[in-house]
């Protein structure tokens, strides 16, 4: 099975803060991995070297065999936690954006999302409700063909029946010949797509596997590990 | 680039079309004043000057608006949101810097075609105004100086946003996420690139004053041109400044590149 994420000794430091210290995992081709940590733990750092915005202070970090860059970009479809999209566009603008710049990007899939989502090209992202909003990042990114799919915190502000239809979505988009890393802190709703899961805390990988296997392993849920895993955090 | 060049101009649509109606009726405005008003041997020279000089700088507040917008927006990109779009795009770091210097010159030719429309539209409804230029306007437009001084304006004002950018990016690659300490730090080294180059501009005049250096773009318009000290464009601080834009870009792409946190 061949790796489309390879990371090795990845340290990420800031003047005062580091955010990754000695990470090494693999994704291989066709995989969901769950990447699971409380606020601060690293998650979203580690998303964004891997979408090519954050570049890494020590180690290794392979996309497909490539060093995060322009190459790695086209291949790579990223959702961040915020709203990233400009205030003045229509969804259909939106659309026509990433049209533009993302050869994997399929018009048709676009509209088809939209339509399942219950929003319209003529709709401006101004006017939008969070969730909305949500619906249409979504749309965006599920829209492309990509290798990696990297989504960070994809259902906050997603009340449940969309995030019933988003996750139909993921399931009905997903190929066996790309991966995606889905952060969350919903993890009852969607511990059962995942693949691997890896568990981080203050910038350390404290336990990572594949799901199934650390399920029977520990007699769990991967919520229940979860719980278990950042225990001290909640008491603090 | 020119994608991205596209979609930010989209992005503008409105703020230009307010900009534009401003202007247009500012200059309505002044010309409604003088609407009428004929050649007037009593007339003071500084008033019929100063309407169309007025206007121009009308035109120059304008220009200044949309250049910290420029800048303004492209520190949004960095620090803010909707950086993770841009950013995100297969694009070199000197393609979304380009993209941002086309959008500047774009500015910078809608404010001087802008205000040669004024100043033709207050001449045609105001022929009284400023009669000690008419007559020279057309012979100072044919100078060579004239238009190579405007080419070296135009790229003074590229390599000082080019610096800008630097400055901004720089910040942002050392400070991360404390967005005023990477704003404070990214003027202070605006403010210091500036200041260094002027002090080494102002140097190297001095030191290559005997090699005759200068522009003389006024010498067709007697007021400005002509007398014992006519009005003069050196050469050699705008060269130095447009070197350094160069390598600001140069350094800002490879920052974007390799070293950017959003």
């Amino acid at each position: 099975m061949s790796m489309l994420v390879q990371i090795s000794s990845l340290t990420k430091r800031y003047i005062t803060t580091t955010a990754l210290s000695d990470v090494t995992l693999e994704l291989p081709e066709g995989h969901i991995m769950g990447l699971l940590g409380p606020n601060g733990s690293g998650k979203t750092t580690l998303m964004k070297i891997l979408a090519g915005l954050v570049s890494p202070t020590l180690g290794t970090v392979l996309v497909d065999g490539m060093a995060p860059g322009i190459r790695t970009k086209a291949i790579v479809s990223f959702l961040p936690d915020v709203n990233h999209l400009d205030r003045w566009m229509s969804v259909g603008e939106a659309g026509d954006f990433y049209a533009d710049f993302y050869l994997d990007f399929d018009r048709k899939r676009f509209d088809e999302l939209l339509s399942i989502m219950g929003l319209t090209a003529t709709q401006k992202i101004g006017s939008l409700s969070k969730g909305m909003v949500e619906k249409v990042r979504l749309s965006l990114v599920f829209s492309r063909r990509a290798r990696l799919y990297v989504l960070d915190e994809p259902f906050g502000g997603l009340d449940p029946l969309a995030r019933s239809q988003v996750l139909d979505a993921l399931v009905a988009n997903f190929r066996t010949d790309c991966s995606m890393i889905l952060s969350t802190q919903m993890v009852a709703d969607v511990e059962h797509f995942f693949d691997d899961v890896v568990f981080l805390d203050d910038g350390h990988v404290v336990l990572a596997g594949e799901a199934e296997d650390l399920r029977t392993r520990r007699g769990a849920s991967i919520e229940d590990i979860h719980r278990e895993v950042y225990g001290h955090v909640e008491a603090r | 680039m020119w994608k991205l060049v596209r979609y930010q101009l989209r992005g503008r649509r409105l703020l230009y079309t307010i900009g534009l109606i401003v202007m247009c009726a500012l200059t309505l405005y002044q010309a409604t004043h003088y609407i009428g008003m004929q050649e007037n041997p009593g007339q003071s020279a500084p008033v019929s000057i100063n309407v169309p000089l007025m206007m121009a700088y009308f035109w120059v507040l304008f220009y200044v608006v949309m250049t910290v917008i420029n800048i303004v927006t492209y520190t949004q990109d960095l620090y803010g949101d909707t950086g993770y779009l841009v950013f995100s795009l297969p694009l070199r770091g000197a393609e979304i810097l380009g993209s941002r210097i086309v959008l500047l010159v774009i500015d910078t030719l809608m404010t001087l075609l802008g205000g040669m429309t004024s100043v033709i539209v207050l001449a045609c409804l105001a022929p009284g105004l400023a009669p000690q230029i008419r007559p020279w306007v057309g012979r100072f437009l044919l100078t060579g100086d004239y238009w190579v001084m405007c080419l070296g304006v135009l790229a003074v004002i590229v390599s000082f946003m080019s610096i800008t950018f630097f400055g901004v990016t720089f910040g942002k690659t050392l400070t991360n996420s404390k967005k005023h300490l990477g704003s404070i730090f990214s003027a202070l080294v605006v403010i210091a690139v500036l200041w260094s180059s002027a002090q080494f501009g102002v140097m190297l005049e001095t030191r290559f004053s005997g090699i005759h250096l200068y522009l003389y773009p006024w010498q067709n318009l007697p007021i400005l041109g002509e007398g014992t000290q006519p009005v003069q464009f050196p050469l050699v601080s705008p060269l130095m400044f447009v070197a350094l834009g160069v390598l600001a870009f140069a350094m800002t792409s490879w920052l974007m590149d390799r070293k950017l946190n959003l």
